[in-house]
C-alpha cells in the first residue's frame, strides 16, 4: 500500500489560503462505514448492550467518518499498489492511528511552548491555554468522539477556525498560538502591556487578540516613521493616518500595510514566511477598521489618541 | 443527515438485508427447542411479527440495534414465567421488548441488557404478578429514578 506523508502539518500556503482539500472521501459509500460503526458500538457498550440511542449511533458514525477523513487528508495518496482505494476498515484504522500520533505530538508541542508562553494577564488567554489545553489532552476521546475538541477556545486567534473540529481544530489553534507568541516575544513585555492598556483599561477581561493590537500599533508606527516601540499616537499622527487612508483606496492601503509587514518580518523575524502568511490575514481586517475610523472621523478614539495627547 | 434519516439508513443496513432477516427469524425459531418445555412455541408468522414489531419499537424509542438484538434473550428469560402461556406469548414478548427499549432510554443506558432483563423478570414475577402495565408504569420507574439520581 502506497502512503505518502506530508512533512509539514501546516505550511505557509495553507495559512494564506485557508484551503482544505477533501482527499478521496467521495470514493467511499456510507454503507461501507456501517460494519465499522457496528464494531465501534460493541466496544462502546463493552458488548453489554445490543442497542444504542440514535444520538450515540450518530456520534460513533461521525467518529468513523472523522478518522477516515483525517487519515485521507494527512496522506496525499491512499491507494493500494493496484490503484484501488484501500478498504474503509483499513482507512479508518490508519486515520485513527494518525490521530493518536498527532495528539501525542501536539501534547509535546504544547508542553514545549509553555515555558515561554505569556498571556499578558488576559483571562480568556489564560483559561484557554493554561487551563483548557491540559483538560483537552486529558479528556480527548480519540476512539469514540475524535470529532469533539471539547474546548470552546474562547480566546480569539487571528484566523477563525472555520469548519475544523476535533484534533484538527486544536492543531490549528496551537499552531496559531505558537505563531502569535513568536510574534509577541520579540517585544518587551512592558511594551505589550502598555499597548494593551492604551487600547482598553479592561483589556484583561476582554475577548481580544493581543497580537492584532500589537501588530496594529507596530505597522502604524512604521507608517508614521516613528520608533517601532512607540506606545502612543498624537492627534497629529491620527490626522495624518486619516488623510492617508482617505487618500488611498482600500486595496492601496492594504498593499502599504502588507509592505510594512514584510519589512517587519524581514528585520525582526528572520523573514519567517509562515509568520508573515499568518499575520497578513490581519491586514485586510486592519484596513477595514482604519477606513471605518477615517470615514467616521474617529481615528483619535480608535487609536486612543485622546488619552494623554 | 437528520436523526430520522440516520435511523432509517442504519436500520436499513442492519435489518433489511434478506440474509440478515432470515438469520434472525431462524434464531427466534430455534428458541422453540427450549421454550416447548414450558408449552410455548412460535410459528414462522409469529417470529416474523416479532421482528416487524422490533423494528417499530426501536423506531419509536429512537434506538438502533446492531447485531442479533434482544428478542432471544427476552424469550429465554421469560419463557418459564408463571404468567405467560401460549395464548398471550407473542403479545407479552412484544410488550416486554417495548418496555425494555423504553427503560434502556429511561435509565440513560447506564444499565446493561442483562441487568435490565433480570430486573424486569424479577418484578414481573413478583410485585407485578404478570401485569405489564404495572411493570412499565410503576415497578421499573424506581430503578430509572435511582439511576438518574446516581444511586445505581
Amino acid at each position: 500500500m502506497k502512503v505518502e506523508k506530508k512533512t509539514n502539518e501546516w505550511n505557509a500556503a495553507e495559512w494564506k489560503t485557508g484551503e482544505r482539500k477533501d482527499h478521496g472521501m467521495e470514493d467511499y459509500a456510507m454503507e461501507e462505514f456501517v460494519p465499522i460503526v457496528s464494531k465501534l458500538v460493541e466496544r462502546y457498550t463493552s458488548k453489554e448492550s445490543s442497542s444504542v440511542s440514535v444520538a450515540v449511533a450518530r456520534q460513533l458514525m461521525e467518529a468513523v467518518v472523522y478518522c477516515i477523513h483525517y487519515g485521507l487528508r494527512k496522506s496525499s495518496k491512499y491507494q493500494l499498489d493496484s490503484g484501488e482505494k484501500i478498504p474503509a476498515q483499513t482507512a479508518y484504522e490508519l486515520g485513527y492511528q494518525r490521530i493518536m500520533e498527532r495528539t501525542k505530538q501536539l501534547n509535546d508541542l504544547y508542553t514545549s511552548m509553555l515555558p515561554t508562553f505569556s498571556a499578558y494577564d488576559n483571562r480568556a488567554y489564560i483559561d484557554t491555554i493554561m487551563k483548557g489545553m491540559p483538560a483537552f489532552f486529558l479528556h480527548y476521546d480519540v476512539q469514540f468522539a475524535p470529532q469533539d475538541q471539547i474546548l470552546t477556545l474562547d480566546y480569539p486567534i487571528l484566523r477563525p477556525l472555520g469548519q475544523e473540529e476535533g484534533i484538527e481544530a486544536i492543531d490549528r489553534y496551537l499552531q496559531a498560538t505558537i505563531l502569535e507568541q513568536t510574534f509577541l516575544r520579540v517585544y518587551p513585555e512592558e511594551y505589550v502591556r502598555a499597548v494593551l492598556e492604551q487600547y482598553h483599561e479592561d483589556h484583561k477581561e476582554l475577548l481580544i487578540n493581543i497580537s492584532s493590537i500589537v501588530l496594529q500599533n507596530s505597522l502604524l508606527s512604521m507608517w508614521l516613521r516613528k520608533p517601532l516601540l512607540s506606545r502612543e499616537f498624537s492627534l497629529k499622527d491620527c490626522d495624518w493616518i486619516t488623510d492617508q487612508v482617505l487618500m488611498h483606496s482600500s486595496v492601496e492601503t492594504e498593499q502599504i500595510l502588507e509592505r510594512l509587514l514584510q519589512i517587519l518580518i524581514k528585520r525582526g523575524y528572520e523573514d519567517n514566511q509562515e509568520l508573515y502568511a499568518y499575520l497578513s490575514y490581519e491586514i485586510h481586517e486592519l484596513t477595514i477598521r482604519l477606513r471605518n475610523a477615517a470615514e467616521h472621523e474617529n481615528m483619535a478614539l480608535f487609536l486612543g489618541c485622546m488619552r494623554g495627547s | 443527515m437528520k436523526d430520522e434519516e440516520l435511523m432509517q439508513f442504519l436500520t436499513l443496513q442492519q435489518g433489511n438485508q434478506e440474509v440478515v432477516l432470515q438469520k434472525q427469524k431462524e434464531n427466534l425459531m430455534n428458541c422453540n427447542t427450549y421454550t416447548t418445555k414450558f408449552g410455548l412455541r412460535l410459528s414462522e408468522q409469529e417470529a416474523q411479527e416479532l421482528l416487524v414489531e422490533r423494528k417499530e419499537s426501536l423506531k419509536r424509542e429512537g434506538r438502533i440495534e446492531f447485531g442479533e438484538g434482544i428478542l432471544t434473550k427476552l424469550i429465554y428469560a421469560f419463557c418459564d414465567s408463571a404468567y405467560i402461556y401460549q395464548d398471550n406469548y407473542v403479545d407479552t414478548i412484544e410488550r416486554l421488548q417495548e418496555i425494555f427499549y423504553l427503560y434502556k432510554n429511561e435509565c440513560l443506558d447506564e444499565i446493561t441488557d442483562d441487568e435490565l432483563i433480570a430486573y424486569m423478570k424479577e418484578r414481573f414475577e413478583g410485585i407485578c404478578q404478570g401485569d405489564l402495565e404495572y411493570l412499565e408504569d410503576t415497578a421499573l420507574e424506581s430503578i430509572a429514578r435511582k439511576i438518574r439520581r446516581g444511586d445505581w
